[in-house]
């Protein structure tokens, strides 16, 4: 019981170095702030000419301090805000208040996407980095705020060194661990809805191949649309429903039918048009999305399989990308951040060049232990 | 009682931690245990169904019953000023409701037509305010009443088999849940 406290306090207090954190809150800033706001900034503007009394708002929105829908007066002053807390989060100016604020407003826009029915699980993960950053211990380092700290001291005198003001010094590393665990409970939820929703004959392949085919919404033949340019009858498309078949009567007491879930929104891409080709693709893409994802959860015992689990998400990601034409960008970024890029570039170089050197097995210092002789 | 205070002071930073860890992985804890999506915590729920071969799709459709003798027509999203396939699953989810209670796209724990029938009533009720607020050309005229249907679409998916749902009517504000009645 005590050895197994000791490993806990261990999991998520032993001293690190501080490089996920500060690199997250600088590489993630600069995407959502280059990549995201933009965009997010228009279609937050766009719901106040909506009809507001066809939503049913989630409860995040009315928790937030932020009028839904956003009235059109007040909508420079949010862009202006959320554009001048992305700049100081990602240069690290007045960092965890402007983290905190950042994350509050990227709630809001995730909210406001969501109770119009399209919910941007593109955003989940990056907002939940900023909700962890403003608290993680390190997130400040390399940071405008620790430059104006040794301005400050340097005038005390004693001045530490820059390299050594900007990184600070050890810290508790429960920052770096909770953003893996949220990315292996995420990851492993995703696995796990299928099991749940559809037992394992999901990783029959049936289901993807059904997306592989494209076209999971219908147009009406009662929408008139055909003088419209495409893109302009997406307002008139109406998303299809799953439903089992031979539901009973007491389950299906609505409509006789029995409806389940709705499909997704799919284009497929070039690649999308190639893996439909063969079968077998969709049941293979299956099995292993159905394998990463539920066995994520062990990426947070070793480096080596931190770094192996990040990179197949990764594959995952953009795999994903390439033949359903769903974009999780942003997902990639947080696992990018997430690699242990310390150990990486202290381990790889090695196992390249034993690998070079024709010993394949074992891959270098990839796979010692932790504090092992080098 | 001296003690465990001077324990608690030692470890103030990493209760803290602690409490804050909590706070921010509970909710993703939470969505495994129970699915739901409420930004931005989700249970996943993306591509979580089955769709073989065998599996029927459907759509639900509603259809405007003017009361002034026009001819039935079906209203879109864009009548409303939504987009289509948000509208769809914005009605599905947190209107009509799944046969999975605990769906992640909307909680209908112990749904009943009854409550099945005021939920639809609030919500046809605000269809028929907003068509006829936009309704600056006099297109839809007076409403007599919304029909809900929910369609099996073929292999092409065009409409093959209705059932009627139920029935909104304008002058009463009711809508009344037909599906399994008695004519």
């Amino acid at each position: 019981m005590r050895g197994a406290l000791r490993a806990l306090h261990r999991f998520w207090f032993a001293p690190e170095t501080p490089v996920t954190p500060p690199l997250m809150r600088i590489v993630l800033g600069a995407y959502v702030l280059f990549g995201m706001l933009p965009r997010d900034l228009r279609a937050v503007r766009q719901a106040w000419t909506r009809p507001t009394e066809l939503v049913v708002p989630p409860a995040t929105l009315d928790a937030l301090p932020i009028p839904f829908p956003l009235p059109p007066e007040l909508g420079p002053t949010f862009a202006a805000v959320m554009t001048a807390l992305g700049v100081m989060v990602t240069v690290g100016l007045l960092t965890r208040p402007a983290l905190l604020a950042y994350a509050i407003g990227y709630i809001y826009i995730g909210a406001v996407a969501s109770s119009w029915g399209h919910y941007p699980h593109h955003k989940v993960l990056p907002v939940q980095m900023f909700m962890i950053l403003a608290f993680a211990p390190g997130a400040t380092a390399w940071s405008v705020d620790r430059l104006l700290m040794l301005r400050l001291r340097r005038r005390k005198g004693a001045p530490p060194s820059l390299p050594a003001a900007l990184t600070g010094p050890p810290v508790p590393r429960w920052g770096t661990q909770l953003i893996l665990v949220v990315i292996a409970s995420i990851m492993f939820a995703a696995g796990l809805a299928k099991l749940r929703h559809t037992g394992v004959r999901w990783a029959d392949g049936e289901t993807l191949r059904f997306y592989f085919r494209g076209g999971t919404a219908v147009l009406p033949s009662t929408a008139r649309t055909d003088s419209l340019p495409p893109q302009s009858r997406r307002p008139y498309f109406v998303g299809t429903i799953v439903g089992p078949a031979n539901v009973a009567p007491e389950v299906a007491w609505r409509d006789g039918f029995g409806l389940e879930a709705y499909t997704y929104m799919v284009s497929i891409d070039a690649l999308g048009r190639v893996v439909r080709k063969w079968p077998w693709t969709a049941t293979a893409i299956s099995v292993s999305t159905l394998l990463v994802e539920l066995t994520m959860p062990l990426l947070l015992l070793t480096p080596w399989l931190r770094s192996l689990y990040l990179t197949a998400a990764i594959g995952l990601i953009v795999g994903i990308n390439f033949i359903l034409g769903i974009s999780f960008a942003p997902w990639i970024v947080v696992f990018l951040c997430a690699l242990d890029w310390e150990w990486l570039v202290d381990r790889v170089p090695v196992a390249l060049r034993q690998l070079k050197a024709g010993r394949l097995w074992p891959p270098g210092r990839l796979l010692q232990r932790e504090g092992a002789p080098g | 009682m001296e003690q465990p205070l001077r324990a608690v002071r030692r470890h103030a930073g990493e209760l803290a931690a602690a409490a804050v860890i909590t706070a921010l992985l509970l909710p993703n804890l939470a969505a495994l245990v129970v699915p739901y999506e409420s930004f931005p915590y989700t249970s996943a729920p993306m591509f979580a169904h089955y769709k073989g071969p065998g599996t029927p799709l459907y759509r639900l459709r509603m259809i405007a019953e003017p009361a002034d003798g026009r001819p039935e027509r079906e209203v879109h999203a864009a009548d409303l000023g939504l987009n289509g396939v948000s509208f769809s699953r914005t009605f599905f989810g947190d209107v009509y409701g799944s046969i999975d209670p605990y769906s992640p796209f909307g909680h209908h724990p112990g749904d009943t037509p009854r409550a099945f029938e005021e939920r639809l009533g609030r919500y046809f009720g605000h269809v028929t305010a907003v068509l006829a607020r936009r309704d600056t050309a006099g297109a839809w005229g007076r409403l007599a009443g919304l029909r809900l249907e929910a369609v099996r679409l073929d292999q092409a998916k065009r409409d093959a088999e209705v059932h009627v749902v139920g029935r909104y009517d304008a002058a009463t504000r009711r809508f009344v849940h037909q599906w399994g009645r008695e004519p």
